[in-house]
C-alpha cells in the first residue's frame, strides 16, 4: 500500500491502484451501453453485458468523479443556462461541503485535457475477468479504446453497491456525473470542460489547480441574485 | 344764507361734525386753499356793445374790402339775413373774441376775409375791448383793452394811457389769445375752474369754455341741458354755479379735495402693508439663518469633557490602538493556526478515505480469482491457480506470493488515530480564534470609545470655529431685534383727521346746498314750465330739475318724460326757459349769478313748427326787454323776424347781401 501521504503534498498517484480500479468499474457500468451486432458475434465478447467507448470520454467523466469543484463548477453553468433549481442544489451541497477538498484528486493536463494513468486499475479489472479492454484501429494508431463490461463485472458492482458502504459516495456521485454528461460524447465533454480557463491554462504535464474558491464565489453569487430578485431558497 | 355769522360759523360747524379743534379745521383748509367763509358770488353781467369786422371778402357775392360795426341792443338783438351771409359768424366771432376760442360752425373761409375783429364788452362792470388782428385766418396780434367807459373804447385799438386806456393782456397767436382770454375771463368773472376727481387720483379741471356753454346754447339733438358738455356732472356744475347755490363751487372742491386724499391715503397704507410683508419676510429669514446658526454652535460645543486632560485621552487611545494592533496579530496567528489545523484534518479524512476504500477495494479484488493476464488477455489457466492457492505462486506472474506485510485494519486504525488528532487540534485552535477575534473586538470596542471622546475633547479646540458661530448667532439675533415684527400700521392720525374735516365739511355744504336748493328749485320748475308753455312747448303741466341738471317733464294727462327724450325744437326752448328762469329765480333770490347773455343761433332751423317760433320770439323779446337778458338771436326768416321783434332789436340785411 502506497499511503503515507499525509500532511505532505501529494506526489505522485494520488489515489491507489484498487481505489481507481473501484471507481472506474463503477463508471465504466454506470456508462455502458449495448454491443453491437458485429461485437455480440465476437468470441471473445461472449460474457460482455455492455461497452462503454473511447478512453477520453472515461478519462472526462473520472475528471469530474476526481474534482467535486469542477463537477460544482459544470452544474452552476448548467443551472445559468437552463434555471433547473435542481442543478444549483447539487452544486450547493458540493461546495457548502468540505468535497472540493476532501474529495479532490486532482489530474495532469494531457494532449486531450485531464489525463490519469489508468492502465494499472484497468489491469486489476482485466485479470478480475470484470471487463475487457480493445484498442480499435491500425497497428501504428489506436484510434479508439472500448471497455467491455463482463456479466462478472456487473454482479460484482452490484456487490459493491450492496455491500461495501465505503463507496457508497462513488455509487451516488457516477450517477451525478453521467446524468450531467447525458448524451454527450467524450470529445464534447473535453470541449465543455476546456472553456474553464483554470483548466485550458494549465500547461501540458502539470497539475490542473482547484476552482473550488471561485464556483463558492459564484454560488454566492447566484445566492444573492435569487434573494434580491425573488426566487426559491437554495 | 349768505349772511356773515352763518358764513364764520361754518369753520365751526365743520369742527364739531368731525370732532375735532376749530385750528385744524383751518390748517386743512388752508392747506388746499379753500375758501373757508363762503362769500357770495358777485354778479357777473356779459354785455355786449359793438362788434366790428374789418377786411376783405372774396367770392361771388360782394366781394372787396369791408369795415362794419354793428351795435348790440341792451335786450334782444335778432341778426336777419339769408343764409350764409354771415349771420352765424357774428355769434362765432364773438364767441372768438369772449370764450378765446371759435366753435366748428366758424368757416376757415370767412376767417381768411377778416384782418381786424374788435368786440366792446362789458365784463363783470369792466368795459373791455377786444381787439384781434388776423392774418391767414389766425390771430397775429391781440390786445384786451380796458377803460373808462365802453363808449370811450369805441375806435381804439392801442393802450392809451393818457385816456385811461390800458391793455389787460397781449397776445401774438391763436393760442396764446385762448389761453389769456381763459384766465382773464374766470378772473373777472370770479369764477372757480371746475374741478373734478378722476378715478379718485387726479383731478380734471374744466376752465372758461366749459362755463362759456351756459351762455353759447348749443342746438344738437343731443346735447346736455346745460353748456354744451355731458360728462364729469358739467351740466349741474354749471346749473348749480349760474344759480350760486351756497357754497357750490367750495362744495366741489373739497368733494374733489377729500376723494383724492383719500385715494392717497388707501394708496399709502397698501404700501406699508406691502412694506410690512416685506419685513416679515425678512424676519423669517433670519429666523431661519438663526436657528442654523444656533444649531452649529450647539454641534461645536465640548460636552463634559473638558476636565479631562487631552494628552490622557491621547495616551489611552495610542494604548488601545496598540493594544487592538497586537490582539489582532494573535487573532492573524490563532487564524492561521486554525486553517492549518483544518487543512490536516481534511488530509486525515482524505487518507481515511484513501486507505478504507482502498483496503476495502484490495479485499474486494483479493477475492477474486485472477482468470485473464491483463498483458496478454489470456486465460489464466487451472494449473496456475492450483500453483497459486498450493506453492503461494502468483497465478499471473508466478512469483512467490509472500502475502500482506501490512495490516489493513492497523492502517486504518493510524488513519482513524490521525483524524481524531487533526480534528481535535482543529477544534481546539477554532477555540482559541474565536477567542482572540472575541478579544479584538473587545479592543476595537474600546479604541472607538476612546477616540469618540477625544474628539470630543477636541472639539474644545475647535473654540475659534465655535467663536465666529456664536458671533453669528449673536449678530443674527441683533438684527432681528432691531428688525421688530411688524406690527398692524397704524393709521396716519393727521390724515384720517383731514379726511374726517373734509368728510364734514362736504357733508354739510351738500346739506346747505341741498336745502337751500330745494326751496330754489320749487320757483325755478314754476318759472321753467310758464317760461316753455310761453315759448311753444306743448301740453306741459309741469317740470322739475334737480342739482344735475336732469330735467324731468310731466306733460298734461301723460306719463314722465325727460329732457333727453325731447325733440331739437322743444330741447331749445327749454334750454331758453332754463336760462331765464335762472336769470329771474336768481335775481328775485339775490342769487343771480348767471351773465345774462345768450346766444342762440336759427332756432327757427331745430325742427319748430312756424307757430312756435312766432311764439319764441315774442316771448324771447318781451322776457329781453324786462330781464336784465341780452338775447343775440340769428335768423333766415325775414318775415318771422319782423312780424313777432321790435324794428329796433333786428340787423337786417337786404335779401341775398351778406350782413357785414
Amino acid at each position: 500500500m502506497d499511503h503515507n501521504r499525509a500532511g505532505a503534498e501529494p506526489e505522485g498517484p494520488p489515489t491507489s491502484r484498487e481505489q481507481d480500479a473501484v471507481r472506474l468499474l463503477l463508471l465504466i457500468d454506470g456508462a455502458c451501453e449495448p454491443l453491437s451486432v458485429p461485437e455480440l458475434a465476437e468470441p471473445v465478447l461472449q460474457q460482455a453485458v455492455g461497452v462503454m467507448r473511447t478512453q477520453v470520454k472515461l478519462q472526462k467523466l473520472d475528471f469530474w468523479l476526481r474534482n467535486p469543484d469542477f463537477l460544482a463548477n459544470e452544474l452552476l453553468n448548467g443551472y445559468e443556462a437552463t434555471g433547473e433549481g435542481e442543478l444549483l442544489e447539487h452544486a450547493a451541497a458540493i461546495l457548502d461541503s468540505e468535497e472540493p477538498e476532501v474529495r479532490r484528486y486532482p489530474m495532469l493536463r494531457h494532449h486531450f485535457g485531464a489525463y490519469g494513468w489508468l492502465d494499472d486499475a484497468l489491469s486489476v479489472l482485466r485479470s478480475a475477468g470484470l471487463i475487457i479492454r480493445q484498442r480499435r484501429g491500425t497497428i501504428d494508431r489506436v484510434r479508439q479504446h472500448d471497455y467491455y463490461l463482463l456479466q462478472h463485472g456487473r454482479q460484482v458492482v452490484q456487490e459493491i453497491i450492496r455491500e461495501a458502504p465505503a463507496f457508497a459516495y462513488y455509487v451516488d456521485r457516477v450517477g451525478l456525473v453521467l446524468a450531467l454528461a447525458g448524451d454527450r460524447r467524450g470529445s464534447e465533454l473535453k470541449d465543455m470542460q476546456y472553456r474553464i480557463p483554470e483548466y485550458a491554462e494549465t500547461p501540458r504535464g502539470q497539475e490542473i489547480r482547484s476552482i473550488s474558491a471561485k464556483a463558492r464565489g459564484r454560488l454566492a453569487a447566484l445566492r444573492q441574485e435569487l434573494a434580491t430578485h425573488g426566487g426559491g431558497q437554495v | 344764507m349768505s349772511a356773515p355769522q352763518a358764513e364764520v360759523a361754518l369753520e365751526d360747524r365743520i369742527a364739531k361734525k368731525a370732532g375735532v379743534p376749530v385750528d385744524d379745521v383751518r390748517d386743512v383748509f388752508a392747506a388746499y386753499g379753500l375758501p373757508l367763509v363762503v362769500t357770495p358770488a358777485r354778479a357777473r353781467p356779459l354785455r355786449l356793445h359793438r362788434l366790428r369786422l374789418a377786411g376783405e371778402r372774396t367770392g361771388d357775392v360782394q366781394p372787396g374790402p369791408f369795415d362794419t360795426p354793428l351795435y348790440f341792443s341792451e335786450g334782444l338783438t335778432a341778426f336777419v339775413a339769408s343764409n350764409f351771409r354771415g349771420k352765424s359768424s357774428v355769434l362765432e366771432l364773438v364767441t372768438w373774441c369772449l370764450r378765446g376760442t371759435w366753435r366748428d360752425a366758424l368757416q376757415t373761409r370767412v376767417r381768411h376775409w377778416l384782418r381786424h375783429v374788435d368786440l366792446d364788452a362789458t365784463v363783470a362792470g369792466t368795459p373791455m375791448a377786444f381787439r384781434l388782428d388776423l392774418e391767414e385766418g389766425e390771430i397775429v396780434s391781440a390786445v384786451v383793452l380796458t377803460g373808462p367807459d365802453i363808449t370811450a373804447l369805441e375806435e381804439v385799438r392801442v393802450p392809451d394811457p393818457r385816456r385811461g386806456i390800458t391793455p389787460l393782456l397781449r397776445a401774438a397767436s391763436t393760442a396764446s389769445y385762448a389761453e389769456q382770454i381763459a384766465g382773464l375771463m374766470l378772473g373777472r368773472m370770479d369764477l372757480q375752474p371746475l374741478l373734478n376727481s378722476r378715478k379718485e387720483t387726479s383731478t380734471t379741471t374744466h376752465g372758461w369754455p366749459a362755463y362759456f356753454g351756459a351762455i353759447y346754447l348749443p342746438t344738437g339733438a343731443d346735447k346736455p341741458l346745460m353748456g354744451d358738455v355731458m360728462t364729469d356732472g358739467l351740466p349741474g356744475r354749471l346749473l348749480q354755479v349760474f344759480l350760486d347755490l351756497p357754497a357750490a363751487a367750495a362744495l366741489t372742491r373739497v368733494k374733489t379735495v377729500r376723494d383724492v386724499r383719500v385715494a392717497g391715503n388707501k394708496a399709502r397704507r397698501k404700501e406699508a402693508e406691502a412694506a410690512a410683508a416685506a419685513r416679515t419676510t425678512e424676519r423669517n429669514r433670519l429666523q431661519d439663518e438663526l436657528g442654523k446658526a444656533q444649531e452649529l454652535l450647539a454641534s461645536l460645543s465640548p460636552i463634559g469633557t473638558s476636565d479631562v486632560s487631552l494628552v490622557d485621552l491621547a495616551h489611552t487611545a495610542m494604548d488601545l490602538a496598540q493594544a487592538v494592533a497586537d490582539a489582532q496579530d494573535v487573532w492573524e496567528e490563532a487564524d492561521r493556526t486554525f486553517r492549518r489545523a483544518r487543512t490536516e484534518r481534511q488530509h486525515a479524512a482524505k487518507l481515511l478515505n484513501d486507505v478504507t476504500e482502498s483496503a476495502t477495494a484490495r479485499l474486494l479484488f483479493h477475492g477474486l480469482n485472477p482468470t485473464s493476464c491483463p498483458r496478454c488477455d489470456q486465460t489464466i489457466d487451472d494449473e496456475r491457480r492450483r500453483e497459486e492457492r498450493q506453492a503461494h505462486t502468483c497465478a499471473v506472474c508466478a512469483r512467490e506470493v509472500v502475502g500482506d506485510d501490512e495490516d489493513p485494519q492497523a492502517v486504518t486504525a493510524e488513519a482513524e488515530t490521525r483524524l481524531e488528532a487533526t480534528t481535535a487540534a482543529e477544534e481546539a485552535a477554532k477555540t482559541e480564534r474565536e477567542q482572540a477575534r472575541t478579544e479584538v473586538r473587545r479592543l476595537t470596542g474600546q479604541l472607538e470609545e476612546a477616540q469618540a471622546e477625544l474628539r470630543r475633547a477636541q472639539s474644545a479646540a475647535d473654540l475659534p470655529a465655535r467663536l465666529a458661530a456664536h458671533e453669528a448667532v449673536l449678530r443674527l439675533e441683533g438684527a432681528l431685534s432691531v428688525l421688530e415684527a411688524p406690527q398692524e400700521t397704524p393709521p396716519d392720525e393727521a390724515e384720517e383727521k383731514a379726511i374726517r374735516i373734509l368728510d364734514a365739511a362736504a357733508s354739510l355744504l351738500d346739506g346747505d346746498s341741498k336745502a337751500t336748493a330745494a326751496k330754489l328749485f320749487e320757483e325755478i320748475n314754476d318759472e321753467i314750465a310758464s317760461l316753455a308753455t310761453g315759448f311753444g312747448v306743448p301740453s306741459l303741466q309741469s317740470v322739475s330739475i334737480d342739482r344735475a341738471a336732469r330735467l324731468k317733464i310731466y306733460p298734461v294727462g301723460s306719463a314722465q318724460e325727460w329732457f333727453q327724450g325731447q325733440t331739437a325744437g322743444a330741447k331749445l326752448r327749454l334750454r331758453v326757459a332754463v336760462a331765464i328762469a335762472l336769470l329771474r329765480i336768481g335775481r328775485r333770490n339775490g342769487v343771480s349769478t348767471h351773465p345774462g347773455l345768450l346766444l342762440i343761433d336759427s332756432p327757427k332751423s331745430e325742427e319748430m313748427q312756424s307757430a312756435d317760433a312766432h311764439k319764441l320770439f315774442r316771448e324771447l323779446a318781451a322776457v329781453a326787454a324786462d330781464s336784465e337778458l341780452q338775447v343775440l338771436l340769428t335768423t333766415a326768416d325775414f318775415d318771422l323776424a319782423n312780424a313777432t321783434l321790435p324794428k329796433d332789436t333786428i340787423r337786417q340785411a337786404a335779401e341775398g347781401a351778406p350782413l357785414w
